[in-house]
């Protein structure tokens, strides 16, 4: 059994079919706070545990950093996949796409 | 009297007109109660009709369906909504091989007022299951009537007569579209559920397609304009059965035709109405009907839509291609 604690989307508004206090019974059954919990009875320092949130915010910005300089997707990359081995119909459109954007690079003949 | 609304408020007043009118008209699909859908559609349908009437269903489409169907027997006239295009494939079973068939099944004595509202098609940078057409499954089922609305008078008015017909409907909503505003009139309906309409009066060539394609070729015959071609522009509307009367009219004074789809082109319903109206109107064509398509790849990332999906300047290219014959 998995809760999504946070919005399904930026268009999701989970307070219009769930209550807080619902919210609050899942946060409770949180793995990773309770394992933070487990991990503090059995000693560990606050080192530790500061170590591991700079590591955890570290990894989260590298991976948006990354995100956002990924560039353009060549065309190819939509035929390339589709199947295992050539296919003709593929190869056709394919071919068609390159004419009929070398054309509307080209300008207006 | 008429309304100014975006086709996503058109379908609630014309869902609400038809719950306040039918006690047996019921609503169910995911997230349609008190969420109103992920689109709104059903915004505040819930509050004013009852938990009874318009049900949050679980994430189960073949289940939704297969429940469709026991109501319908039972007499009830139940709407339903995939959440998404992509999502219906769990549903196919029930509705090709159960929901579709039903009534030939039993000889006409069990009817299945069914209507299946999905939201489908691109331009929403969304990811797989989320961009597709997938009309051509179900205009291939003998039983499923399929019809898709591209403004919100089409809108308001479609989703009463597709609860109104006894067979099943598939009712495809263009999702990029769903805050295009237009004109409703209340009063009455402007045509009948199958009839496909002339939008654009046109001389030189004859642009067809449904839904949102219909804004895109609009666009197309206004940029063909400038440039001295005249486009004659046909909404489809219905997609099954196909209303010919219109497309063959126009074809006979043009003498050429272009059919768009965002669907992939191999075995599409512009394939099957290209070969009809080469069949039925060859000796008044100046050219092929040409199709413009979707690519025949599974829907790609957001980044690449803009390349898969027909624009304007892929149709314009078609005409080109056709004023070239």
């Amino acid at each position: 059994m998995t809760y999504r604690m946070g919005a399904h989307t930026t268009s999701d508004d989970p307070t219009k079919y769930r209550t807080s206090d619902e919210e609050k019974a899942w946060a409770g059954r949180d793995p990773i706070a309770r394992m933070r919990a487990y991990l503090e009875g059995r000693g560990a320092s606050q080192q530790f545990f500061d170590d591991a949130d700079a590591e955890g915010r570290a990894l989260a910005d590298d991976v948006r950093v990354r995100t956002n300089e990924l560039g353009s997707i060549p065309r190819a990359h939509m035929f390339d996949s589709v199947y295992s081995e050539a296919h003709a119909l593929i190869a056709e459109e394919q071919r068609w796409l390159d004419d009929y954007e070398a054309s509307m690079e080209g300008g207006a003949q | 009297m008429t309304e100014n609304l975006p086709i996503s408020r058109a379908l609630n007043a014309g869902l609400r007109r038809a719950l306040e009118t039918n006690d047996r008209v019921l609503l169910m699909g995911e997230d349609i109660g008190p969420l109103g859908g992920v689109f709104r559609v059903t915004e505040g349908l819930q509050k004013d009709f009852g938990p009874r009437r318009v049900i949050d269903s679980p994430l189960a489409e073949s289940g939704i369906v297969g429940t469709a169907i026991g109501l319908a027997m039972g007499g009830f006239r139940p709407v339903l909504e995939i959440q998404f295009d992509g999502f219906v494939f769990p549903a196919f079973d029930q509705i090709t091989s159960q929901l579709a068939k039903i009534t030939n099944r039993h000889e006409g004595a069990v009817q299945m007022p069914v209507v299946i509202r999905i939201p489908y098609g691109g331009h929403i940078g969304a990811v797989e299951h989320h961009q597709e057409s997938p009309e051509a499954y179900f205009t291939h089922t003998a039983g499923l009537r399929v019809v898709s609305p591209s403004n919100a008078n089409d809108a308001y008015w479609m989703i009463q007569q597709a609860i109104d017909s006894p067979d099943p409907v598939v009712f495809l909503e263009p999702k990029a579209k769903y805050w295009q505003k237009g004109e409703v009139d209340l009063e009455a309906p402007a045509l009948p559920l199958h009839a496909s309409r002339i939008v654009r009066r046109g001389t030189d060539v004859t642009l067809v397609g449904h839904g949102a394609m219909v804004t895109t070729l609009l666009q197309a015959a206004a940029l063909a304009e400038s440039e001295g071609t005249s486009c004659e522009v046909i909404d489809l509307r219905s997609l099954s059965p196909v209303d010919y009367g219109p497309l063959l009219d126009s074809v006979r004074r043009t003498g050429r035709m272009v059919y768009a789809q965002e669907a992939p082109g191999f075995t599409s319903l512009g394939s099957e109405i290209a070969a009809t109206v080469m069949e039925k109107a060859f000796f008044a064509l100046e050219a092929p009907v040409l199709r413009v398509s979707g690519f025949d790849v599974p829907f790609p990332p957001a980044k690449l839509e803009g390349t898969y999906l027909p624009d304007a300047d892929r149709i314009l290219e078609a005409v080109d291609r056709s004023l070239a014959y």
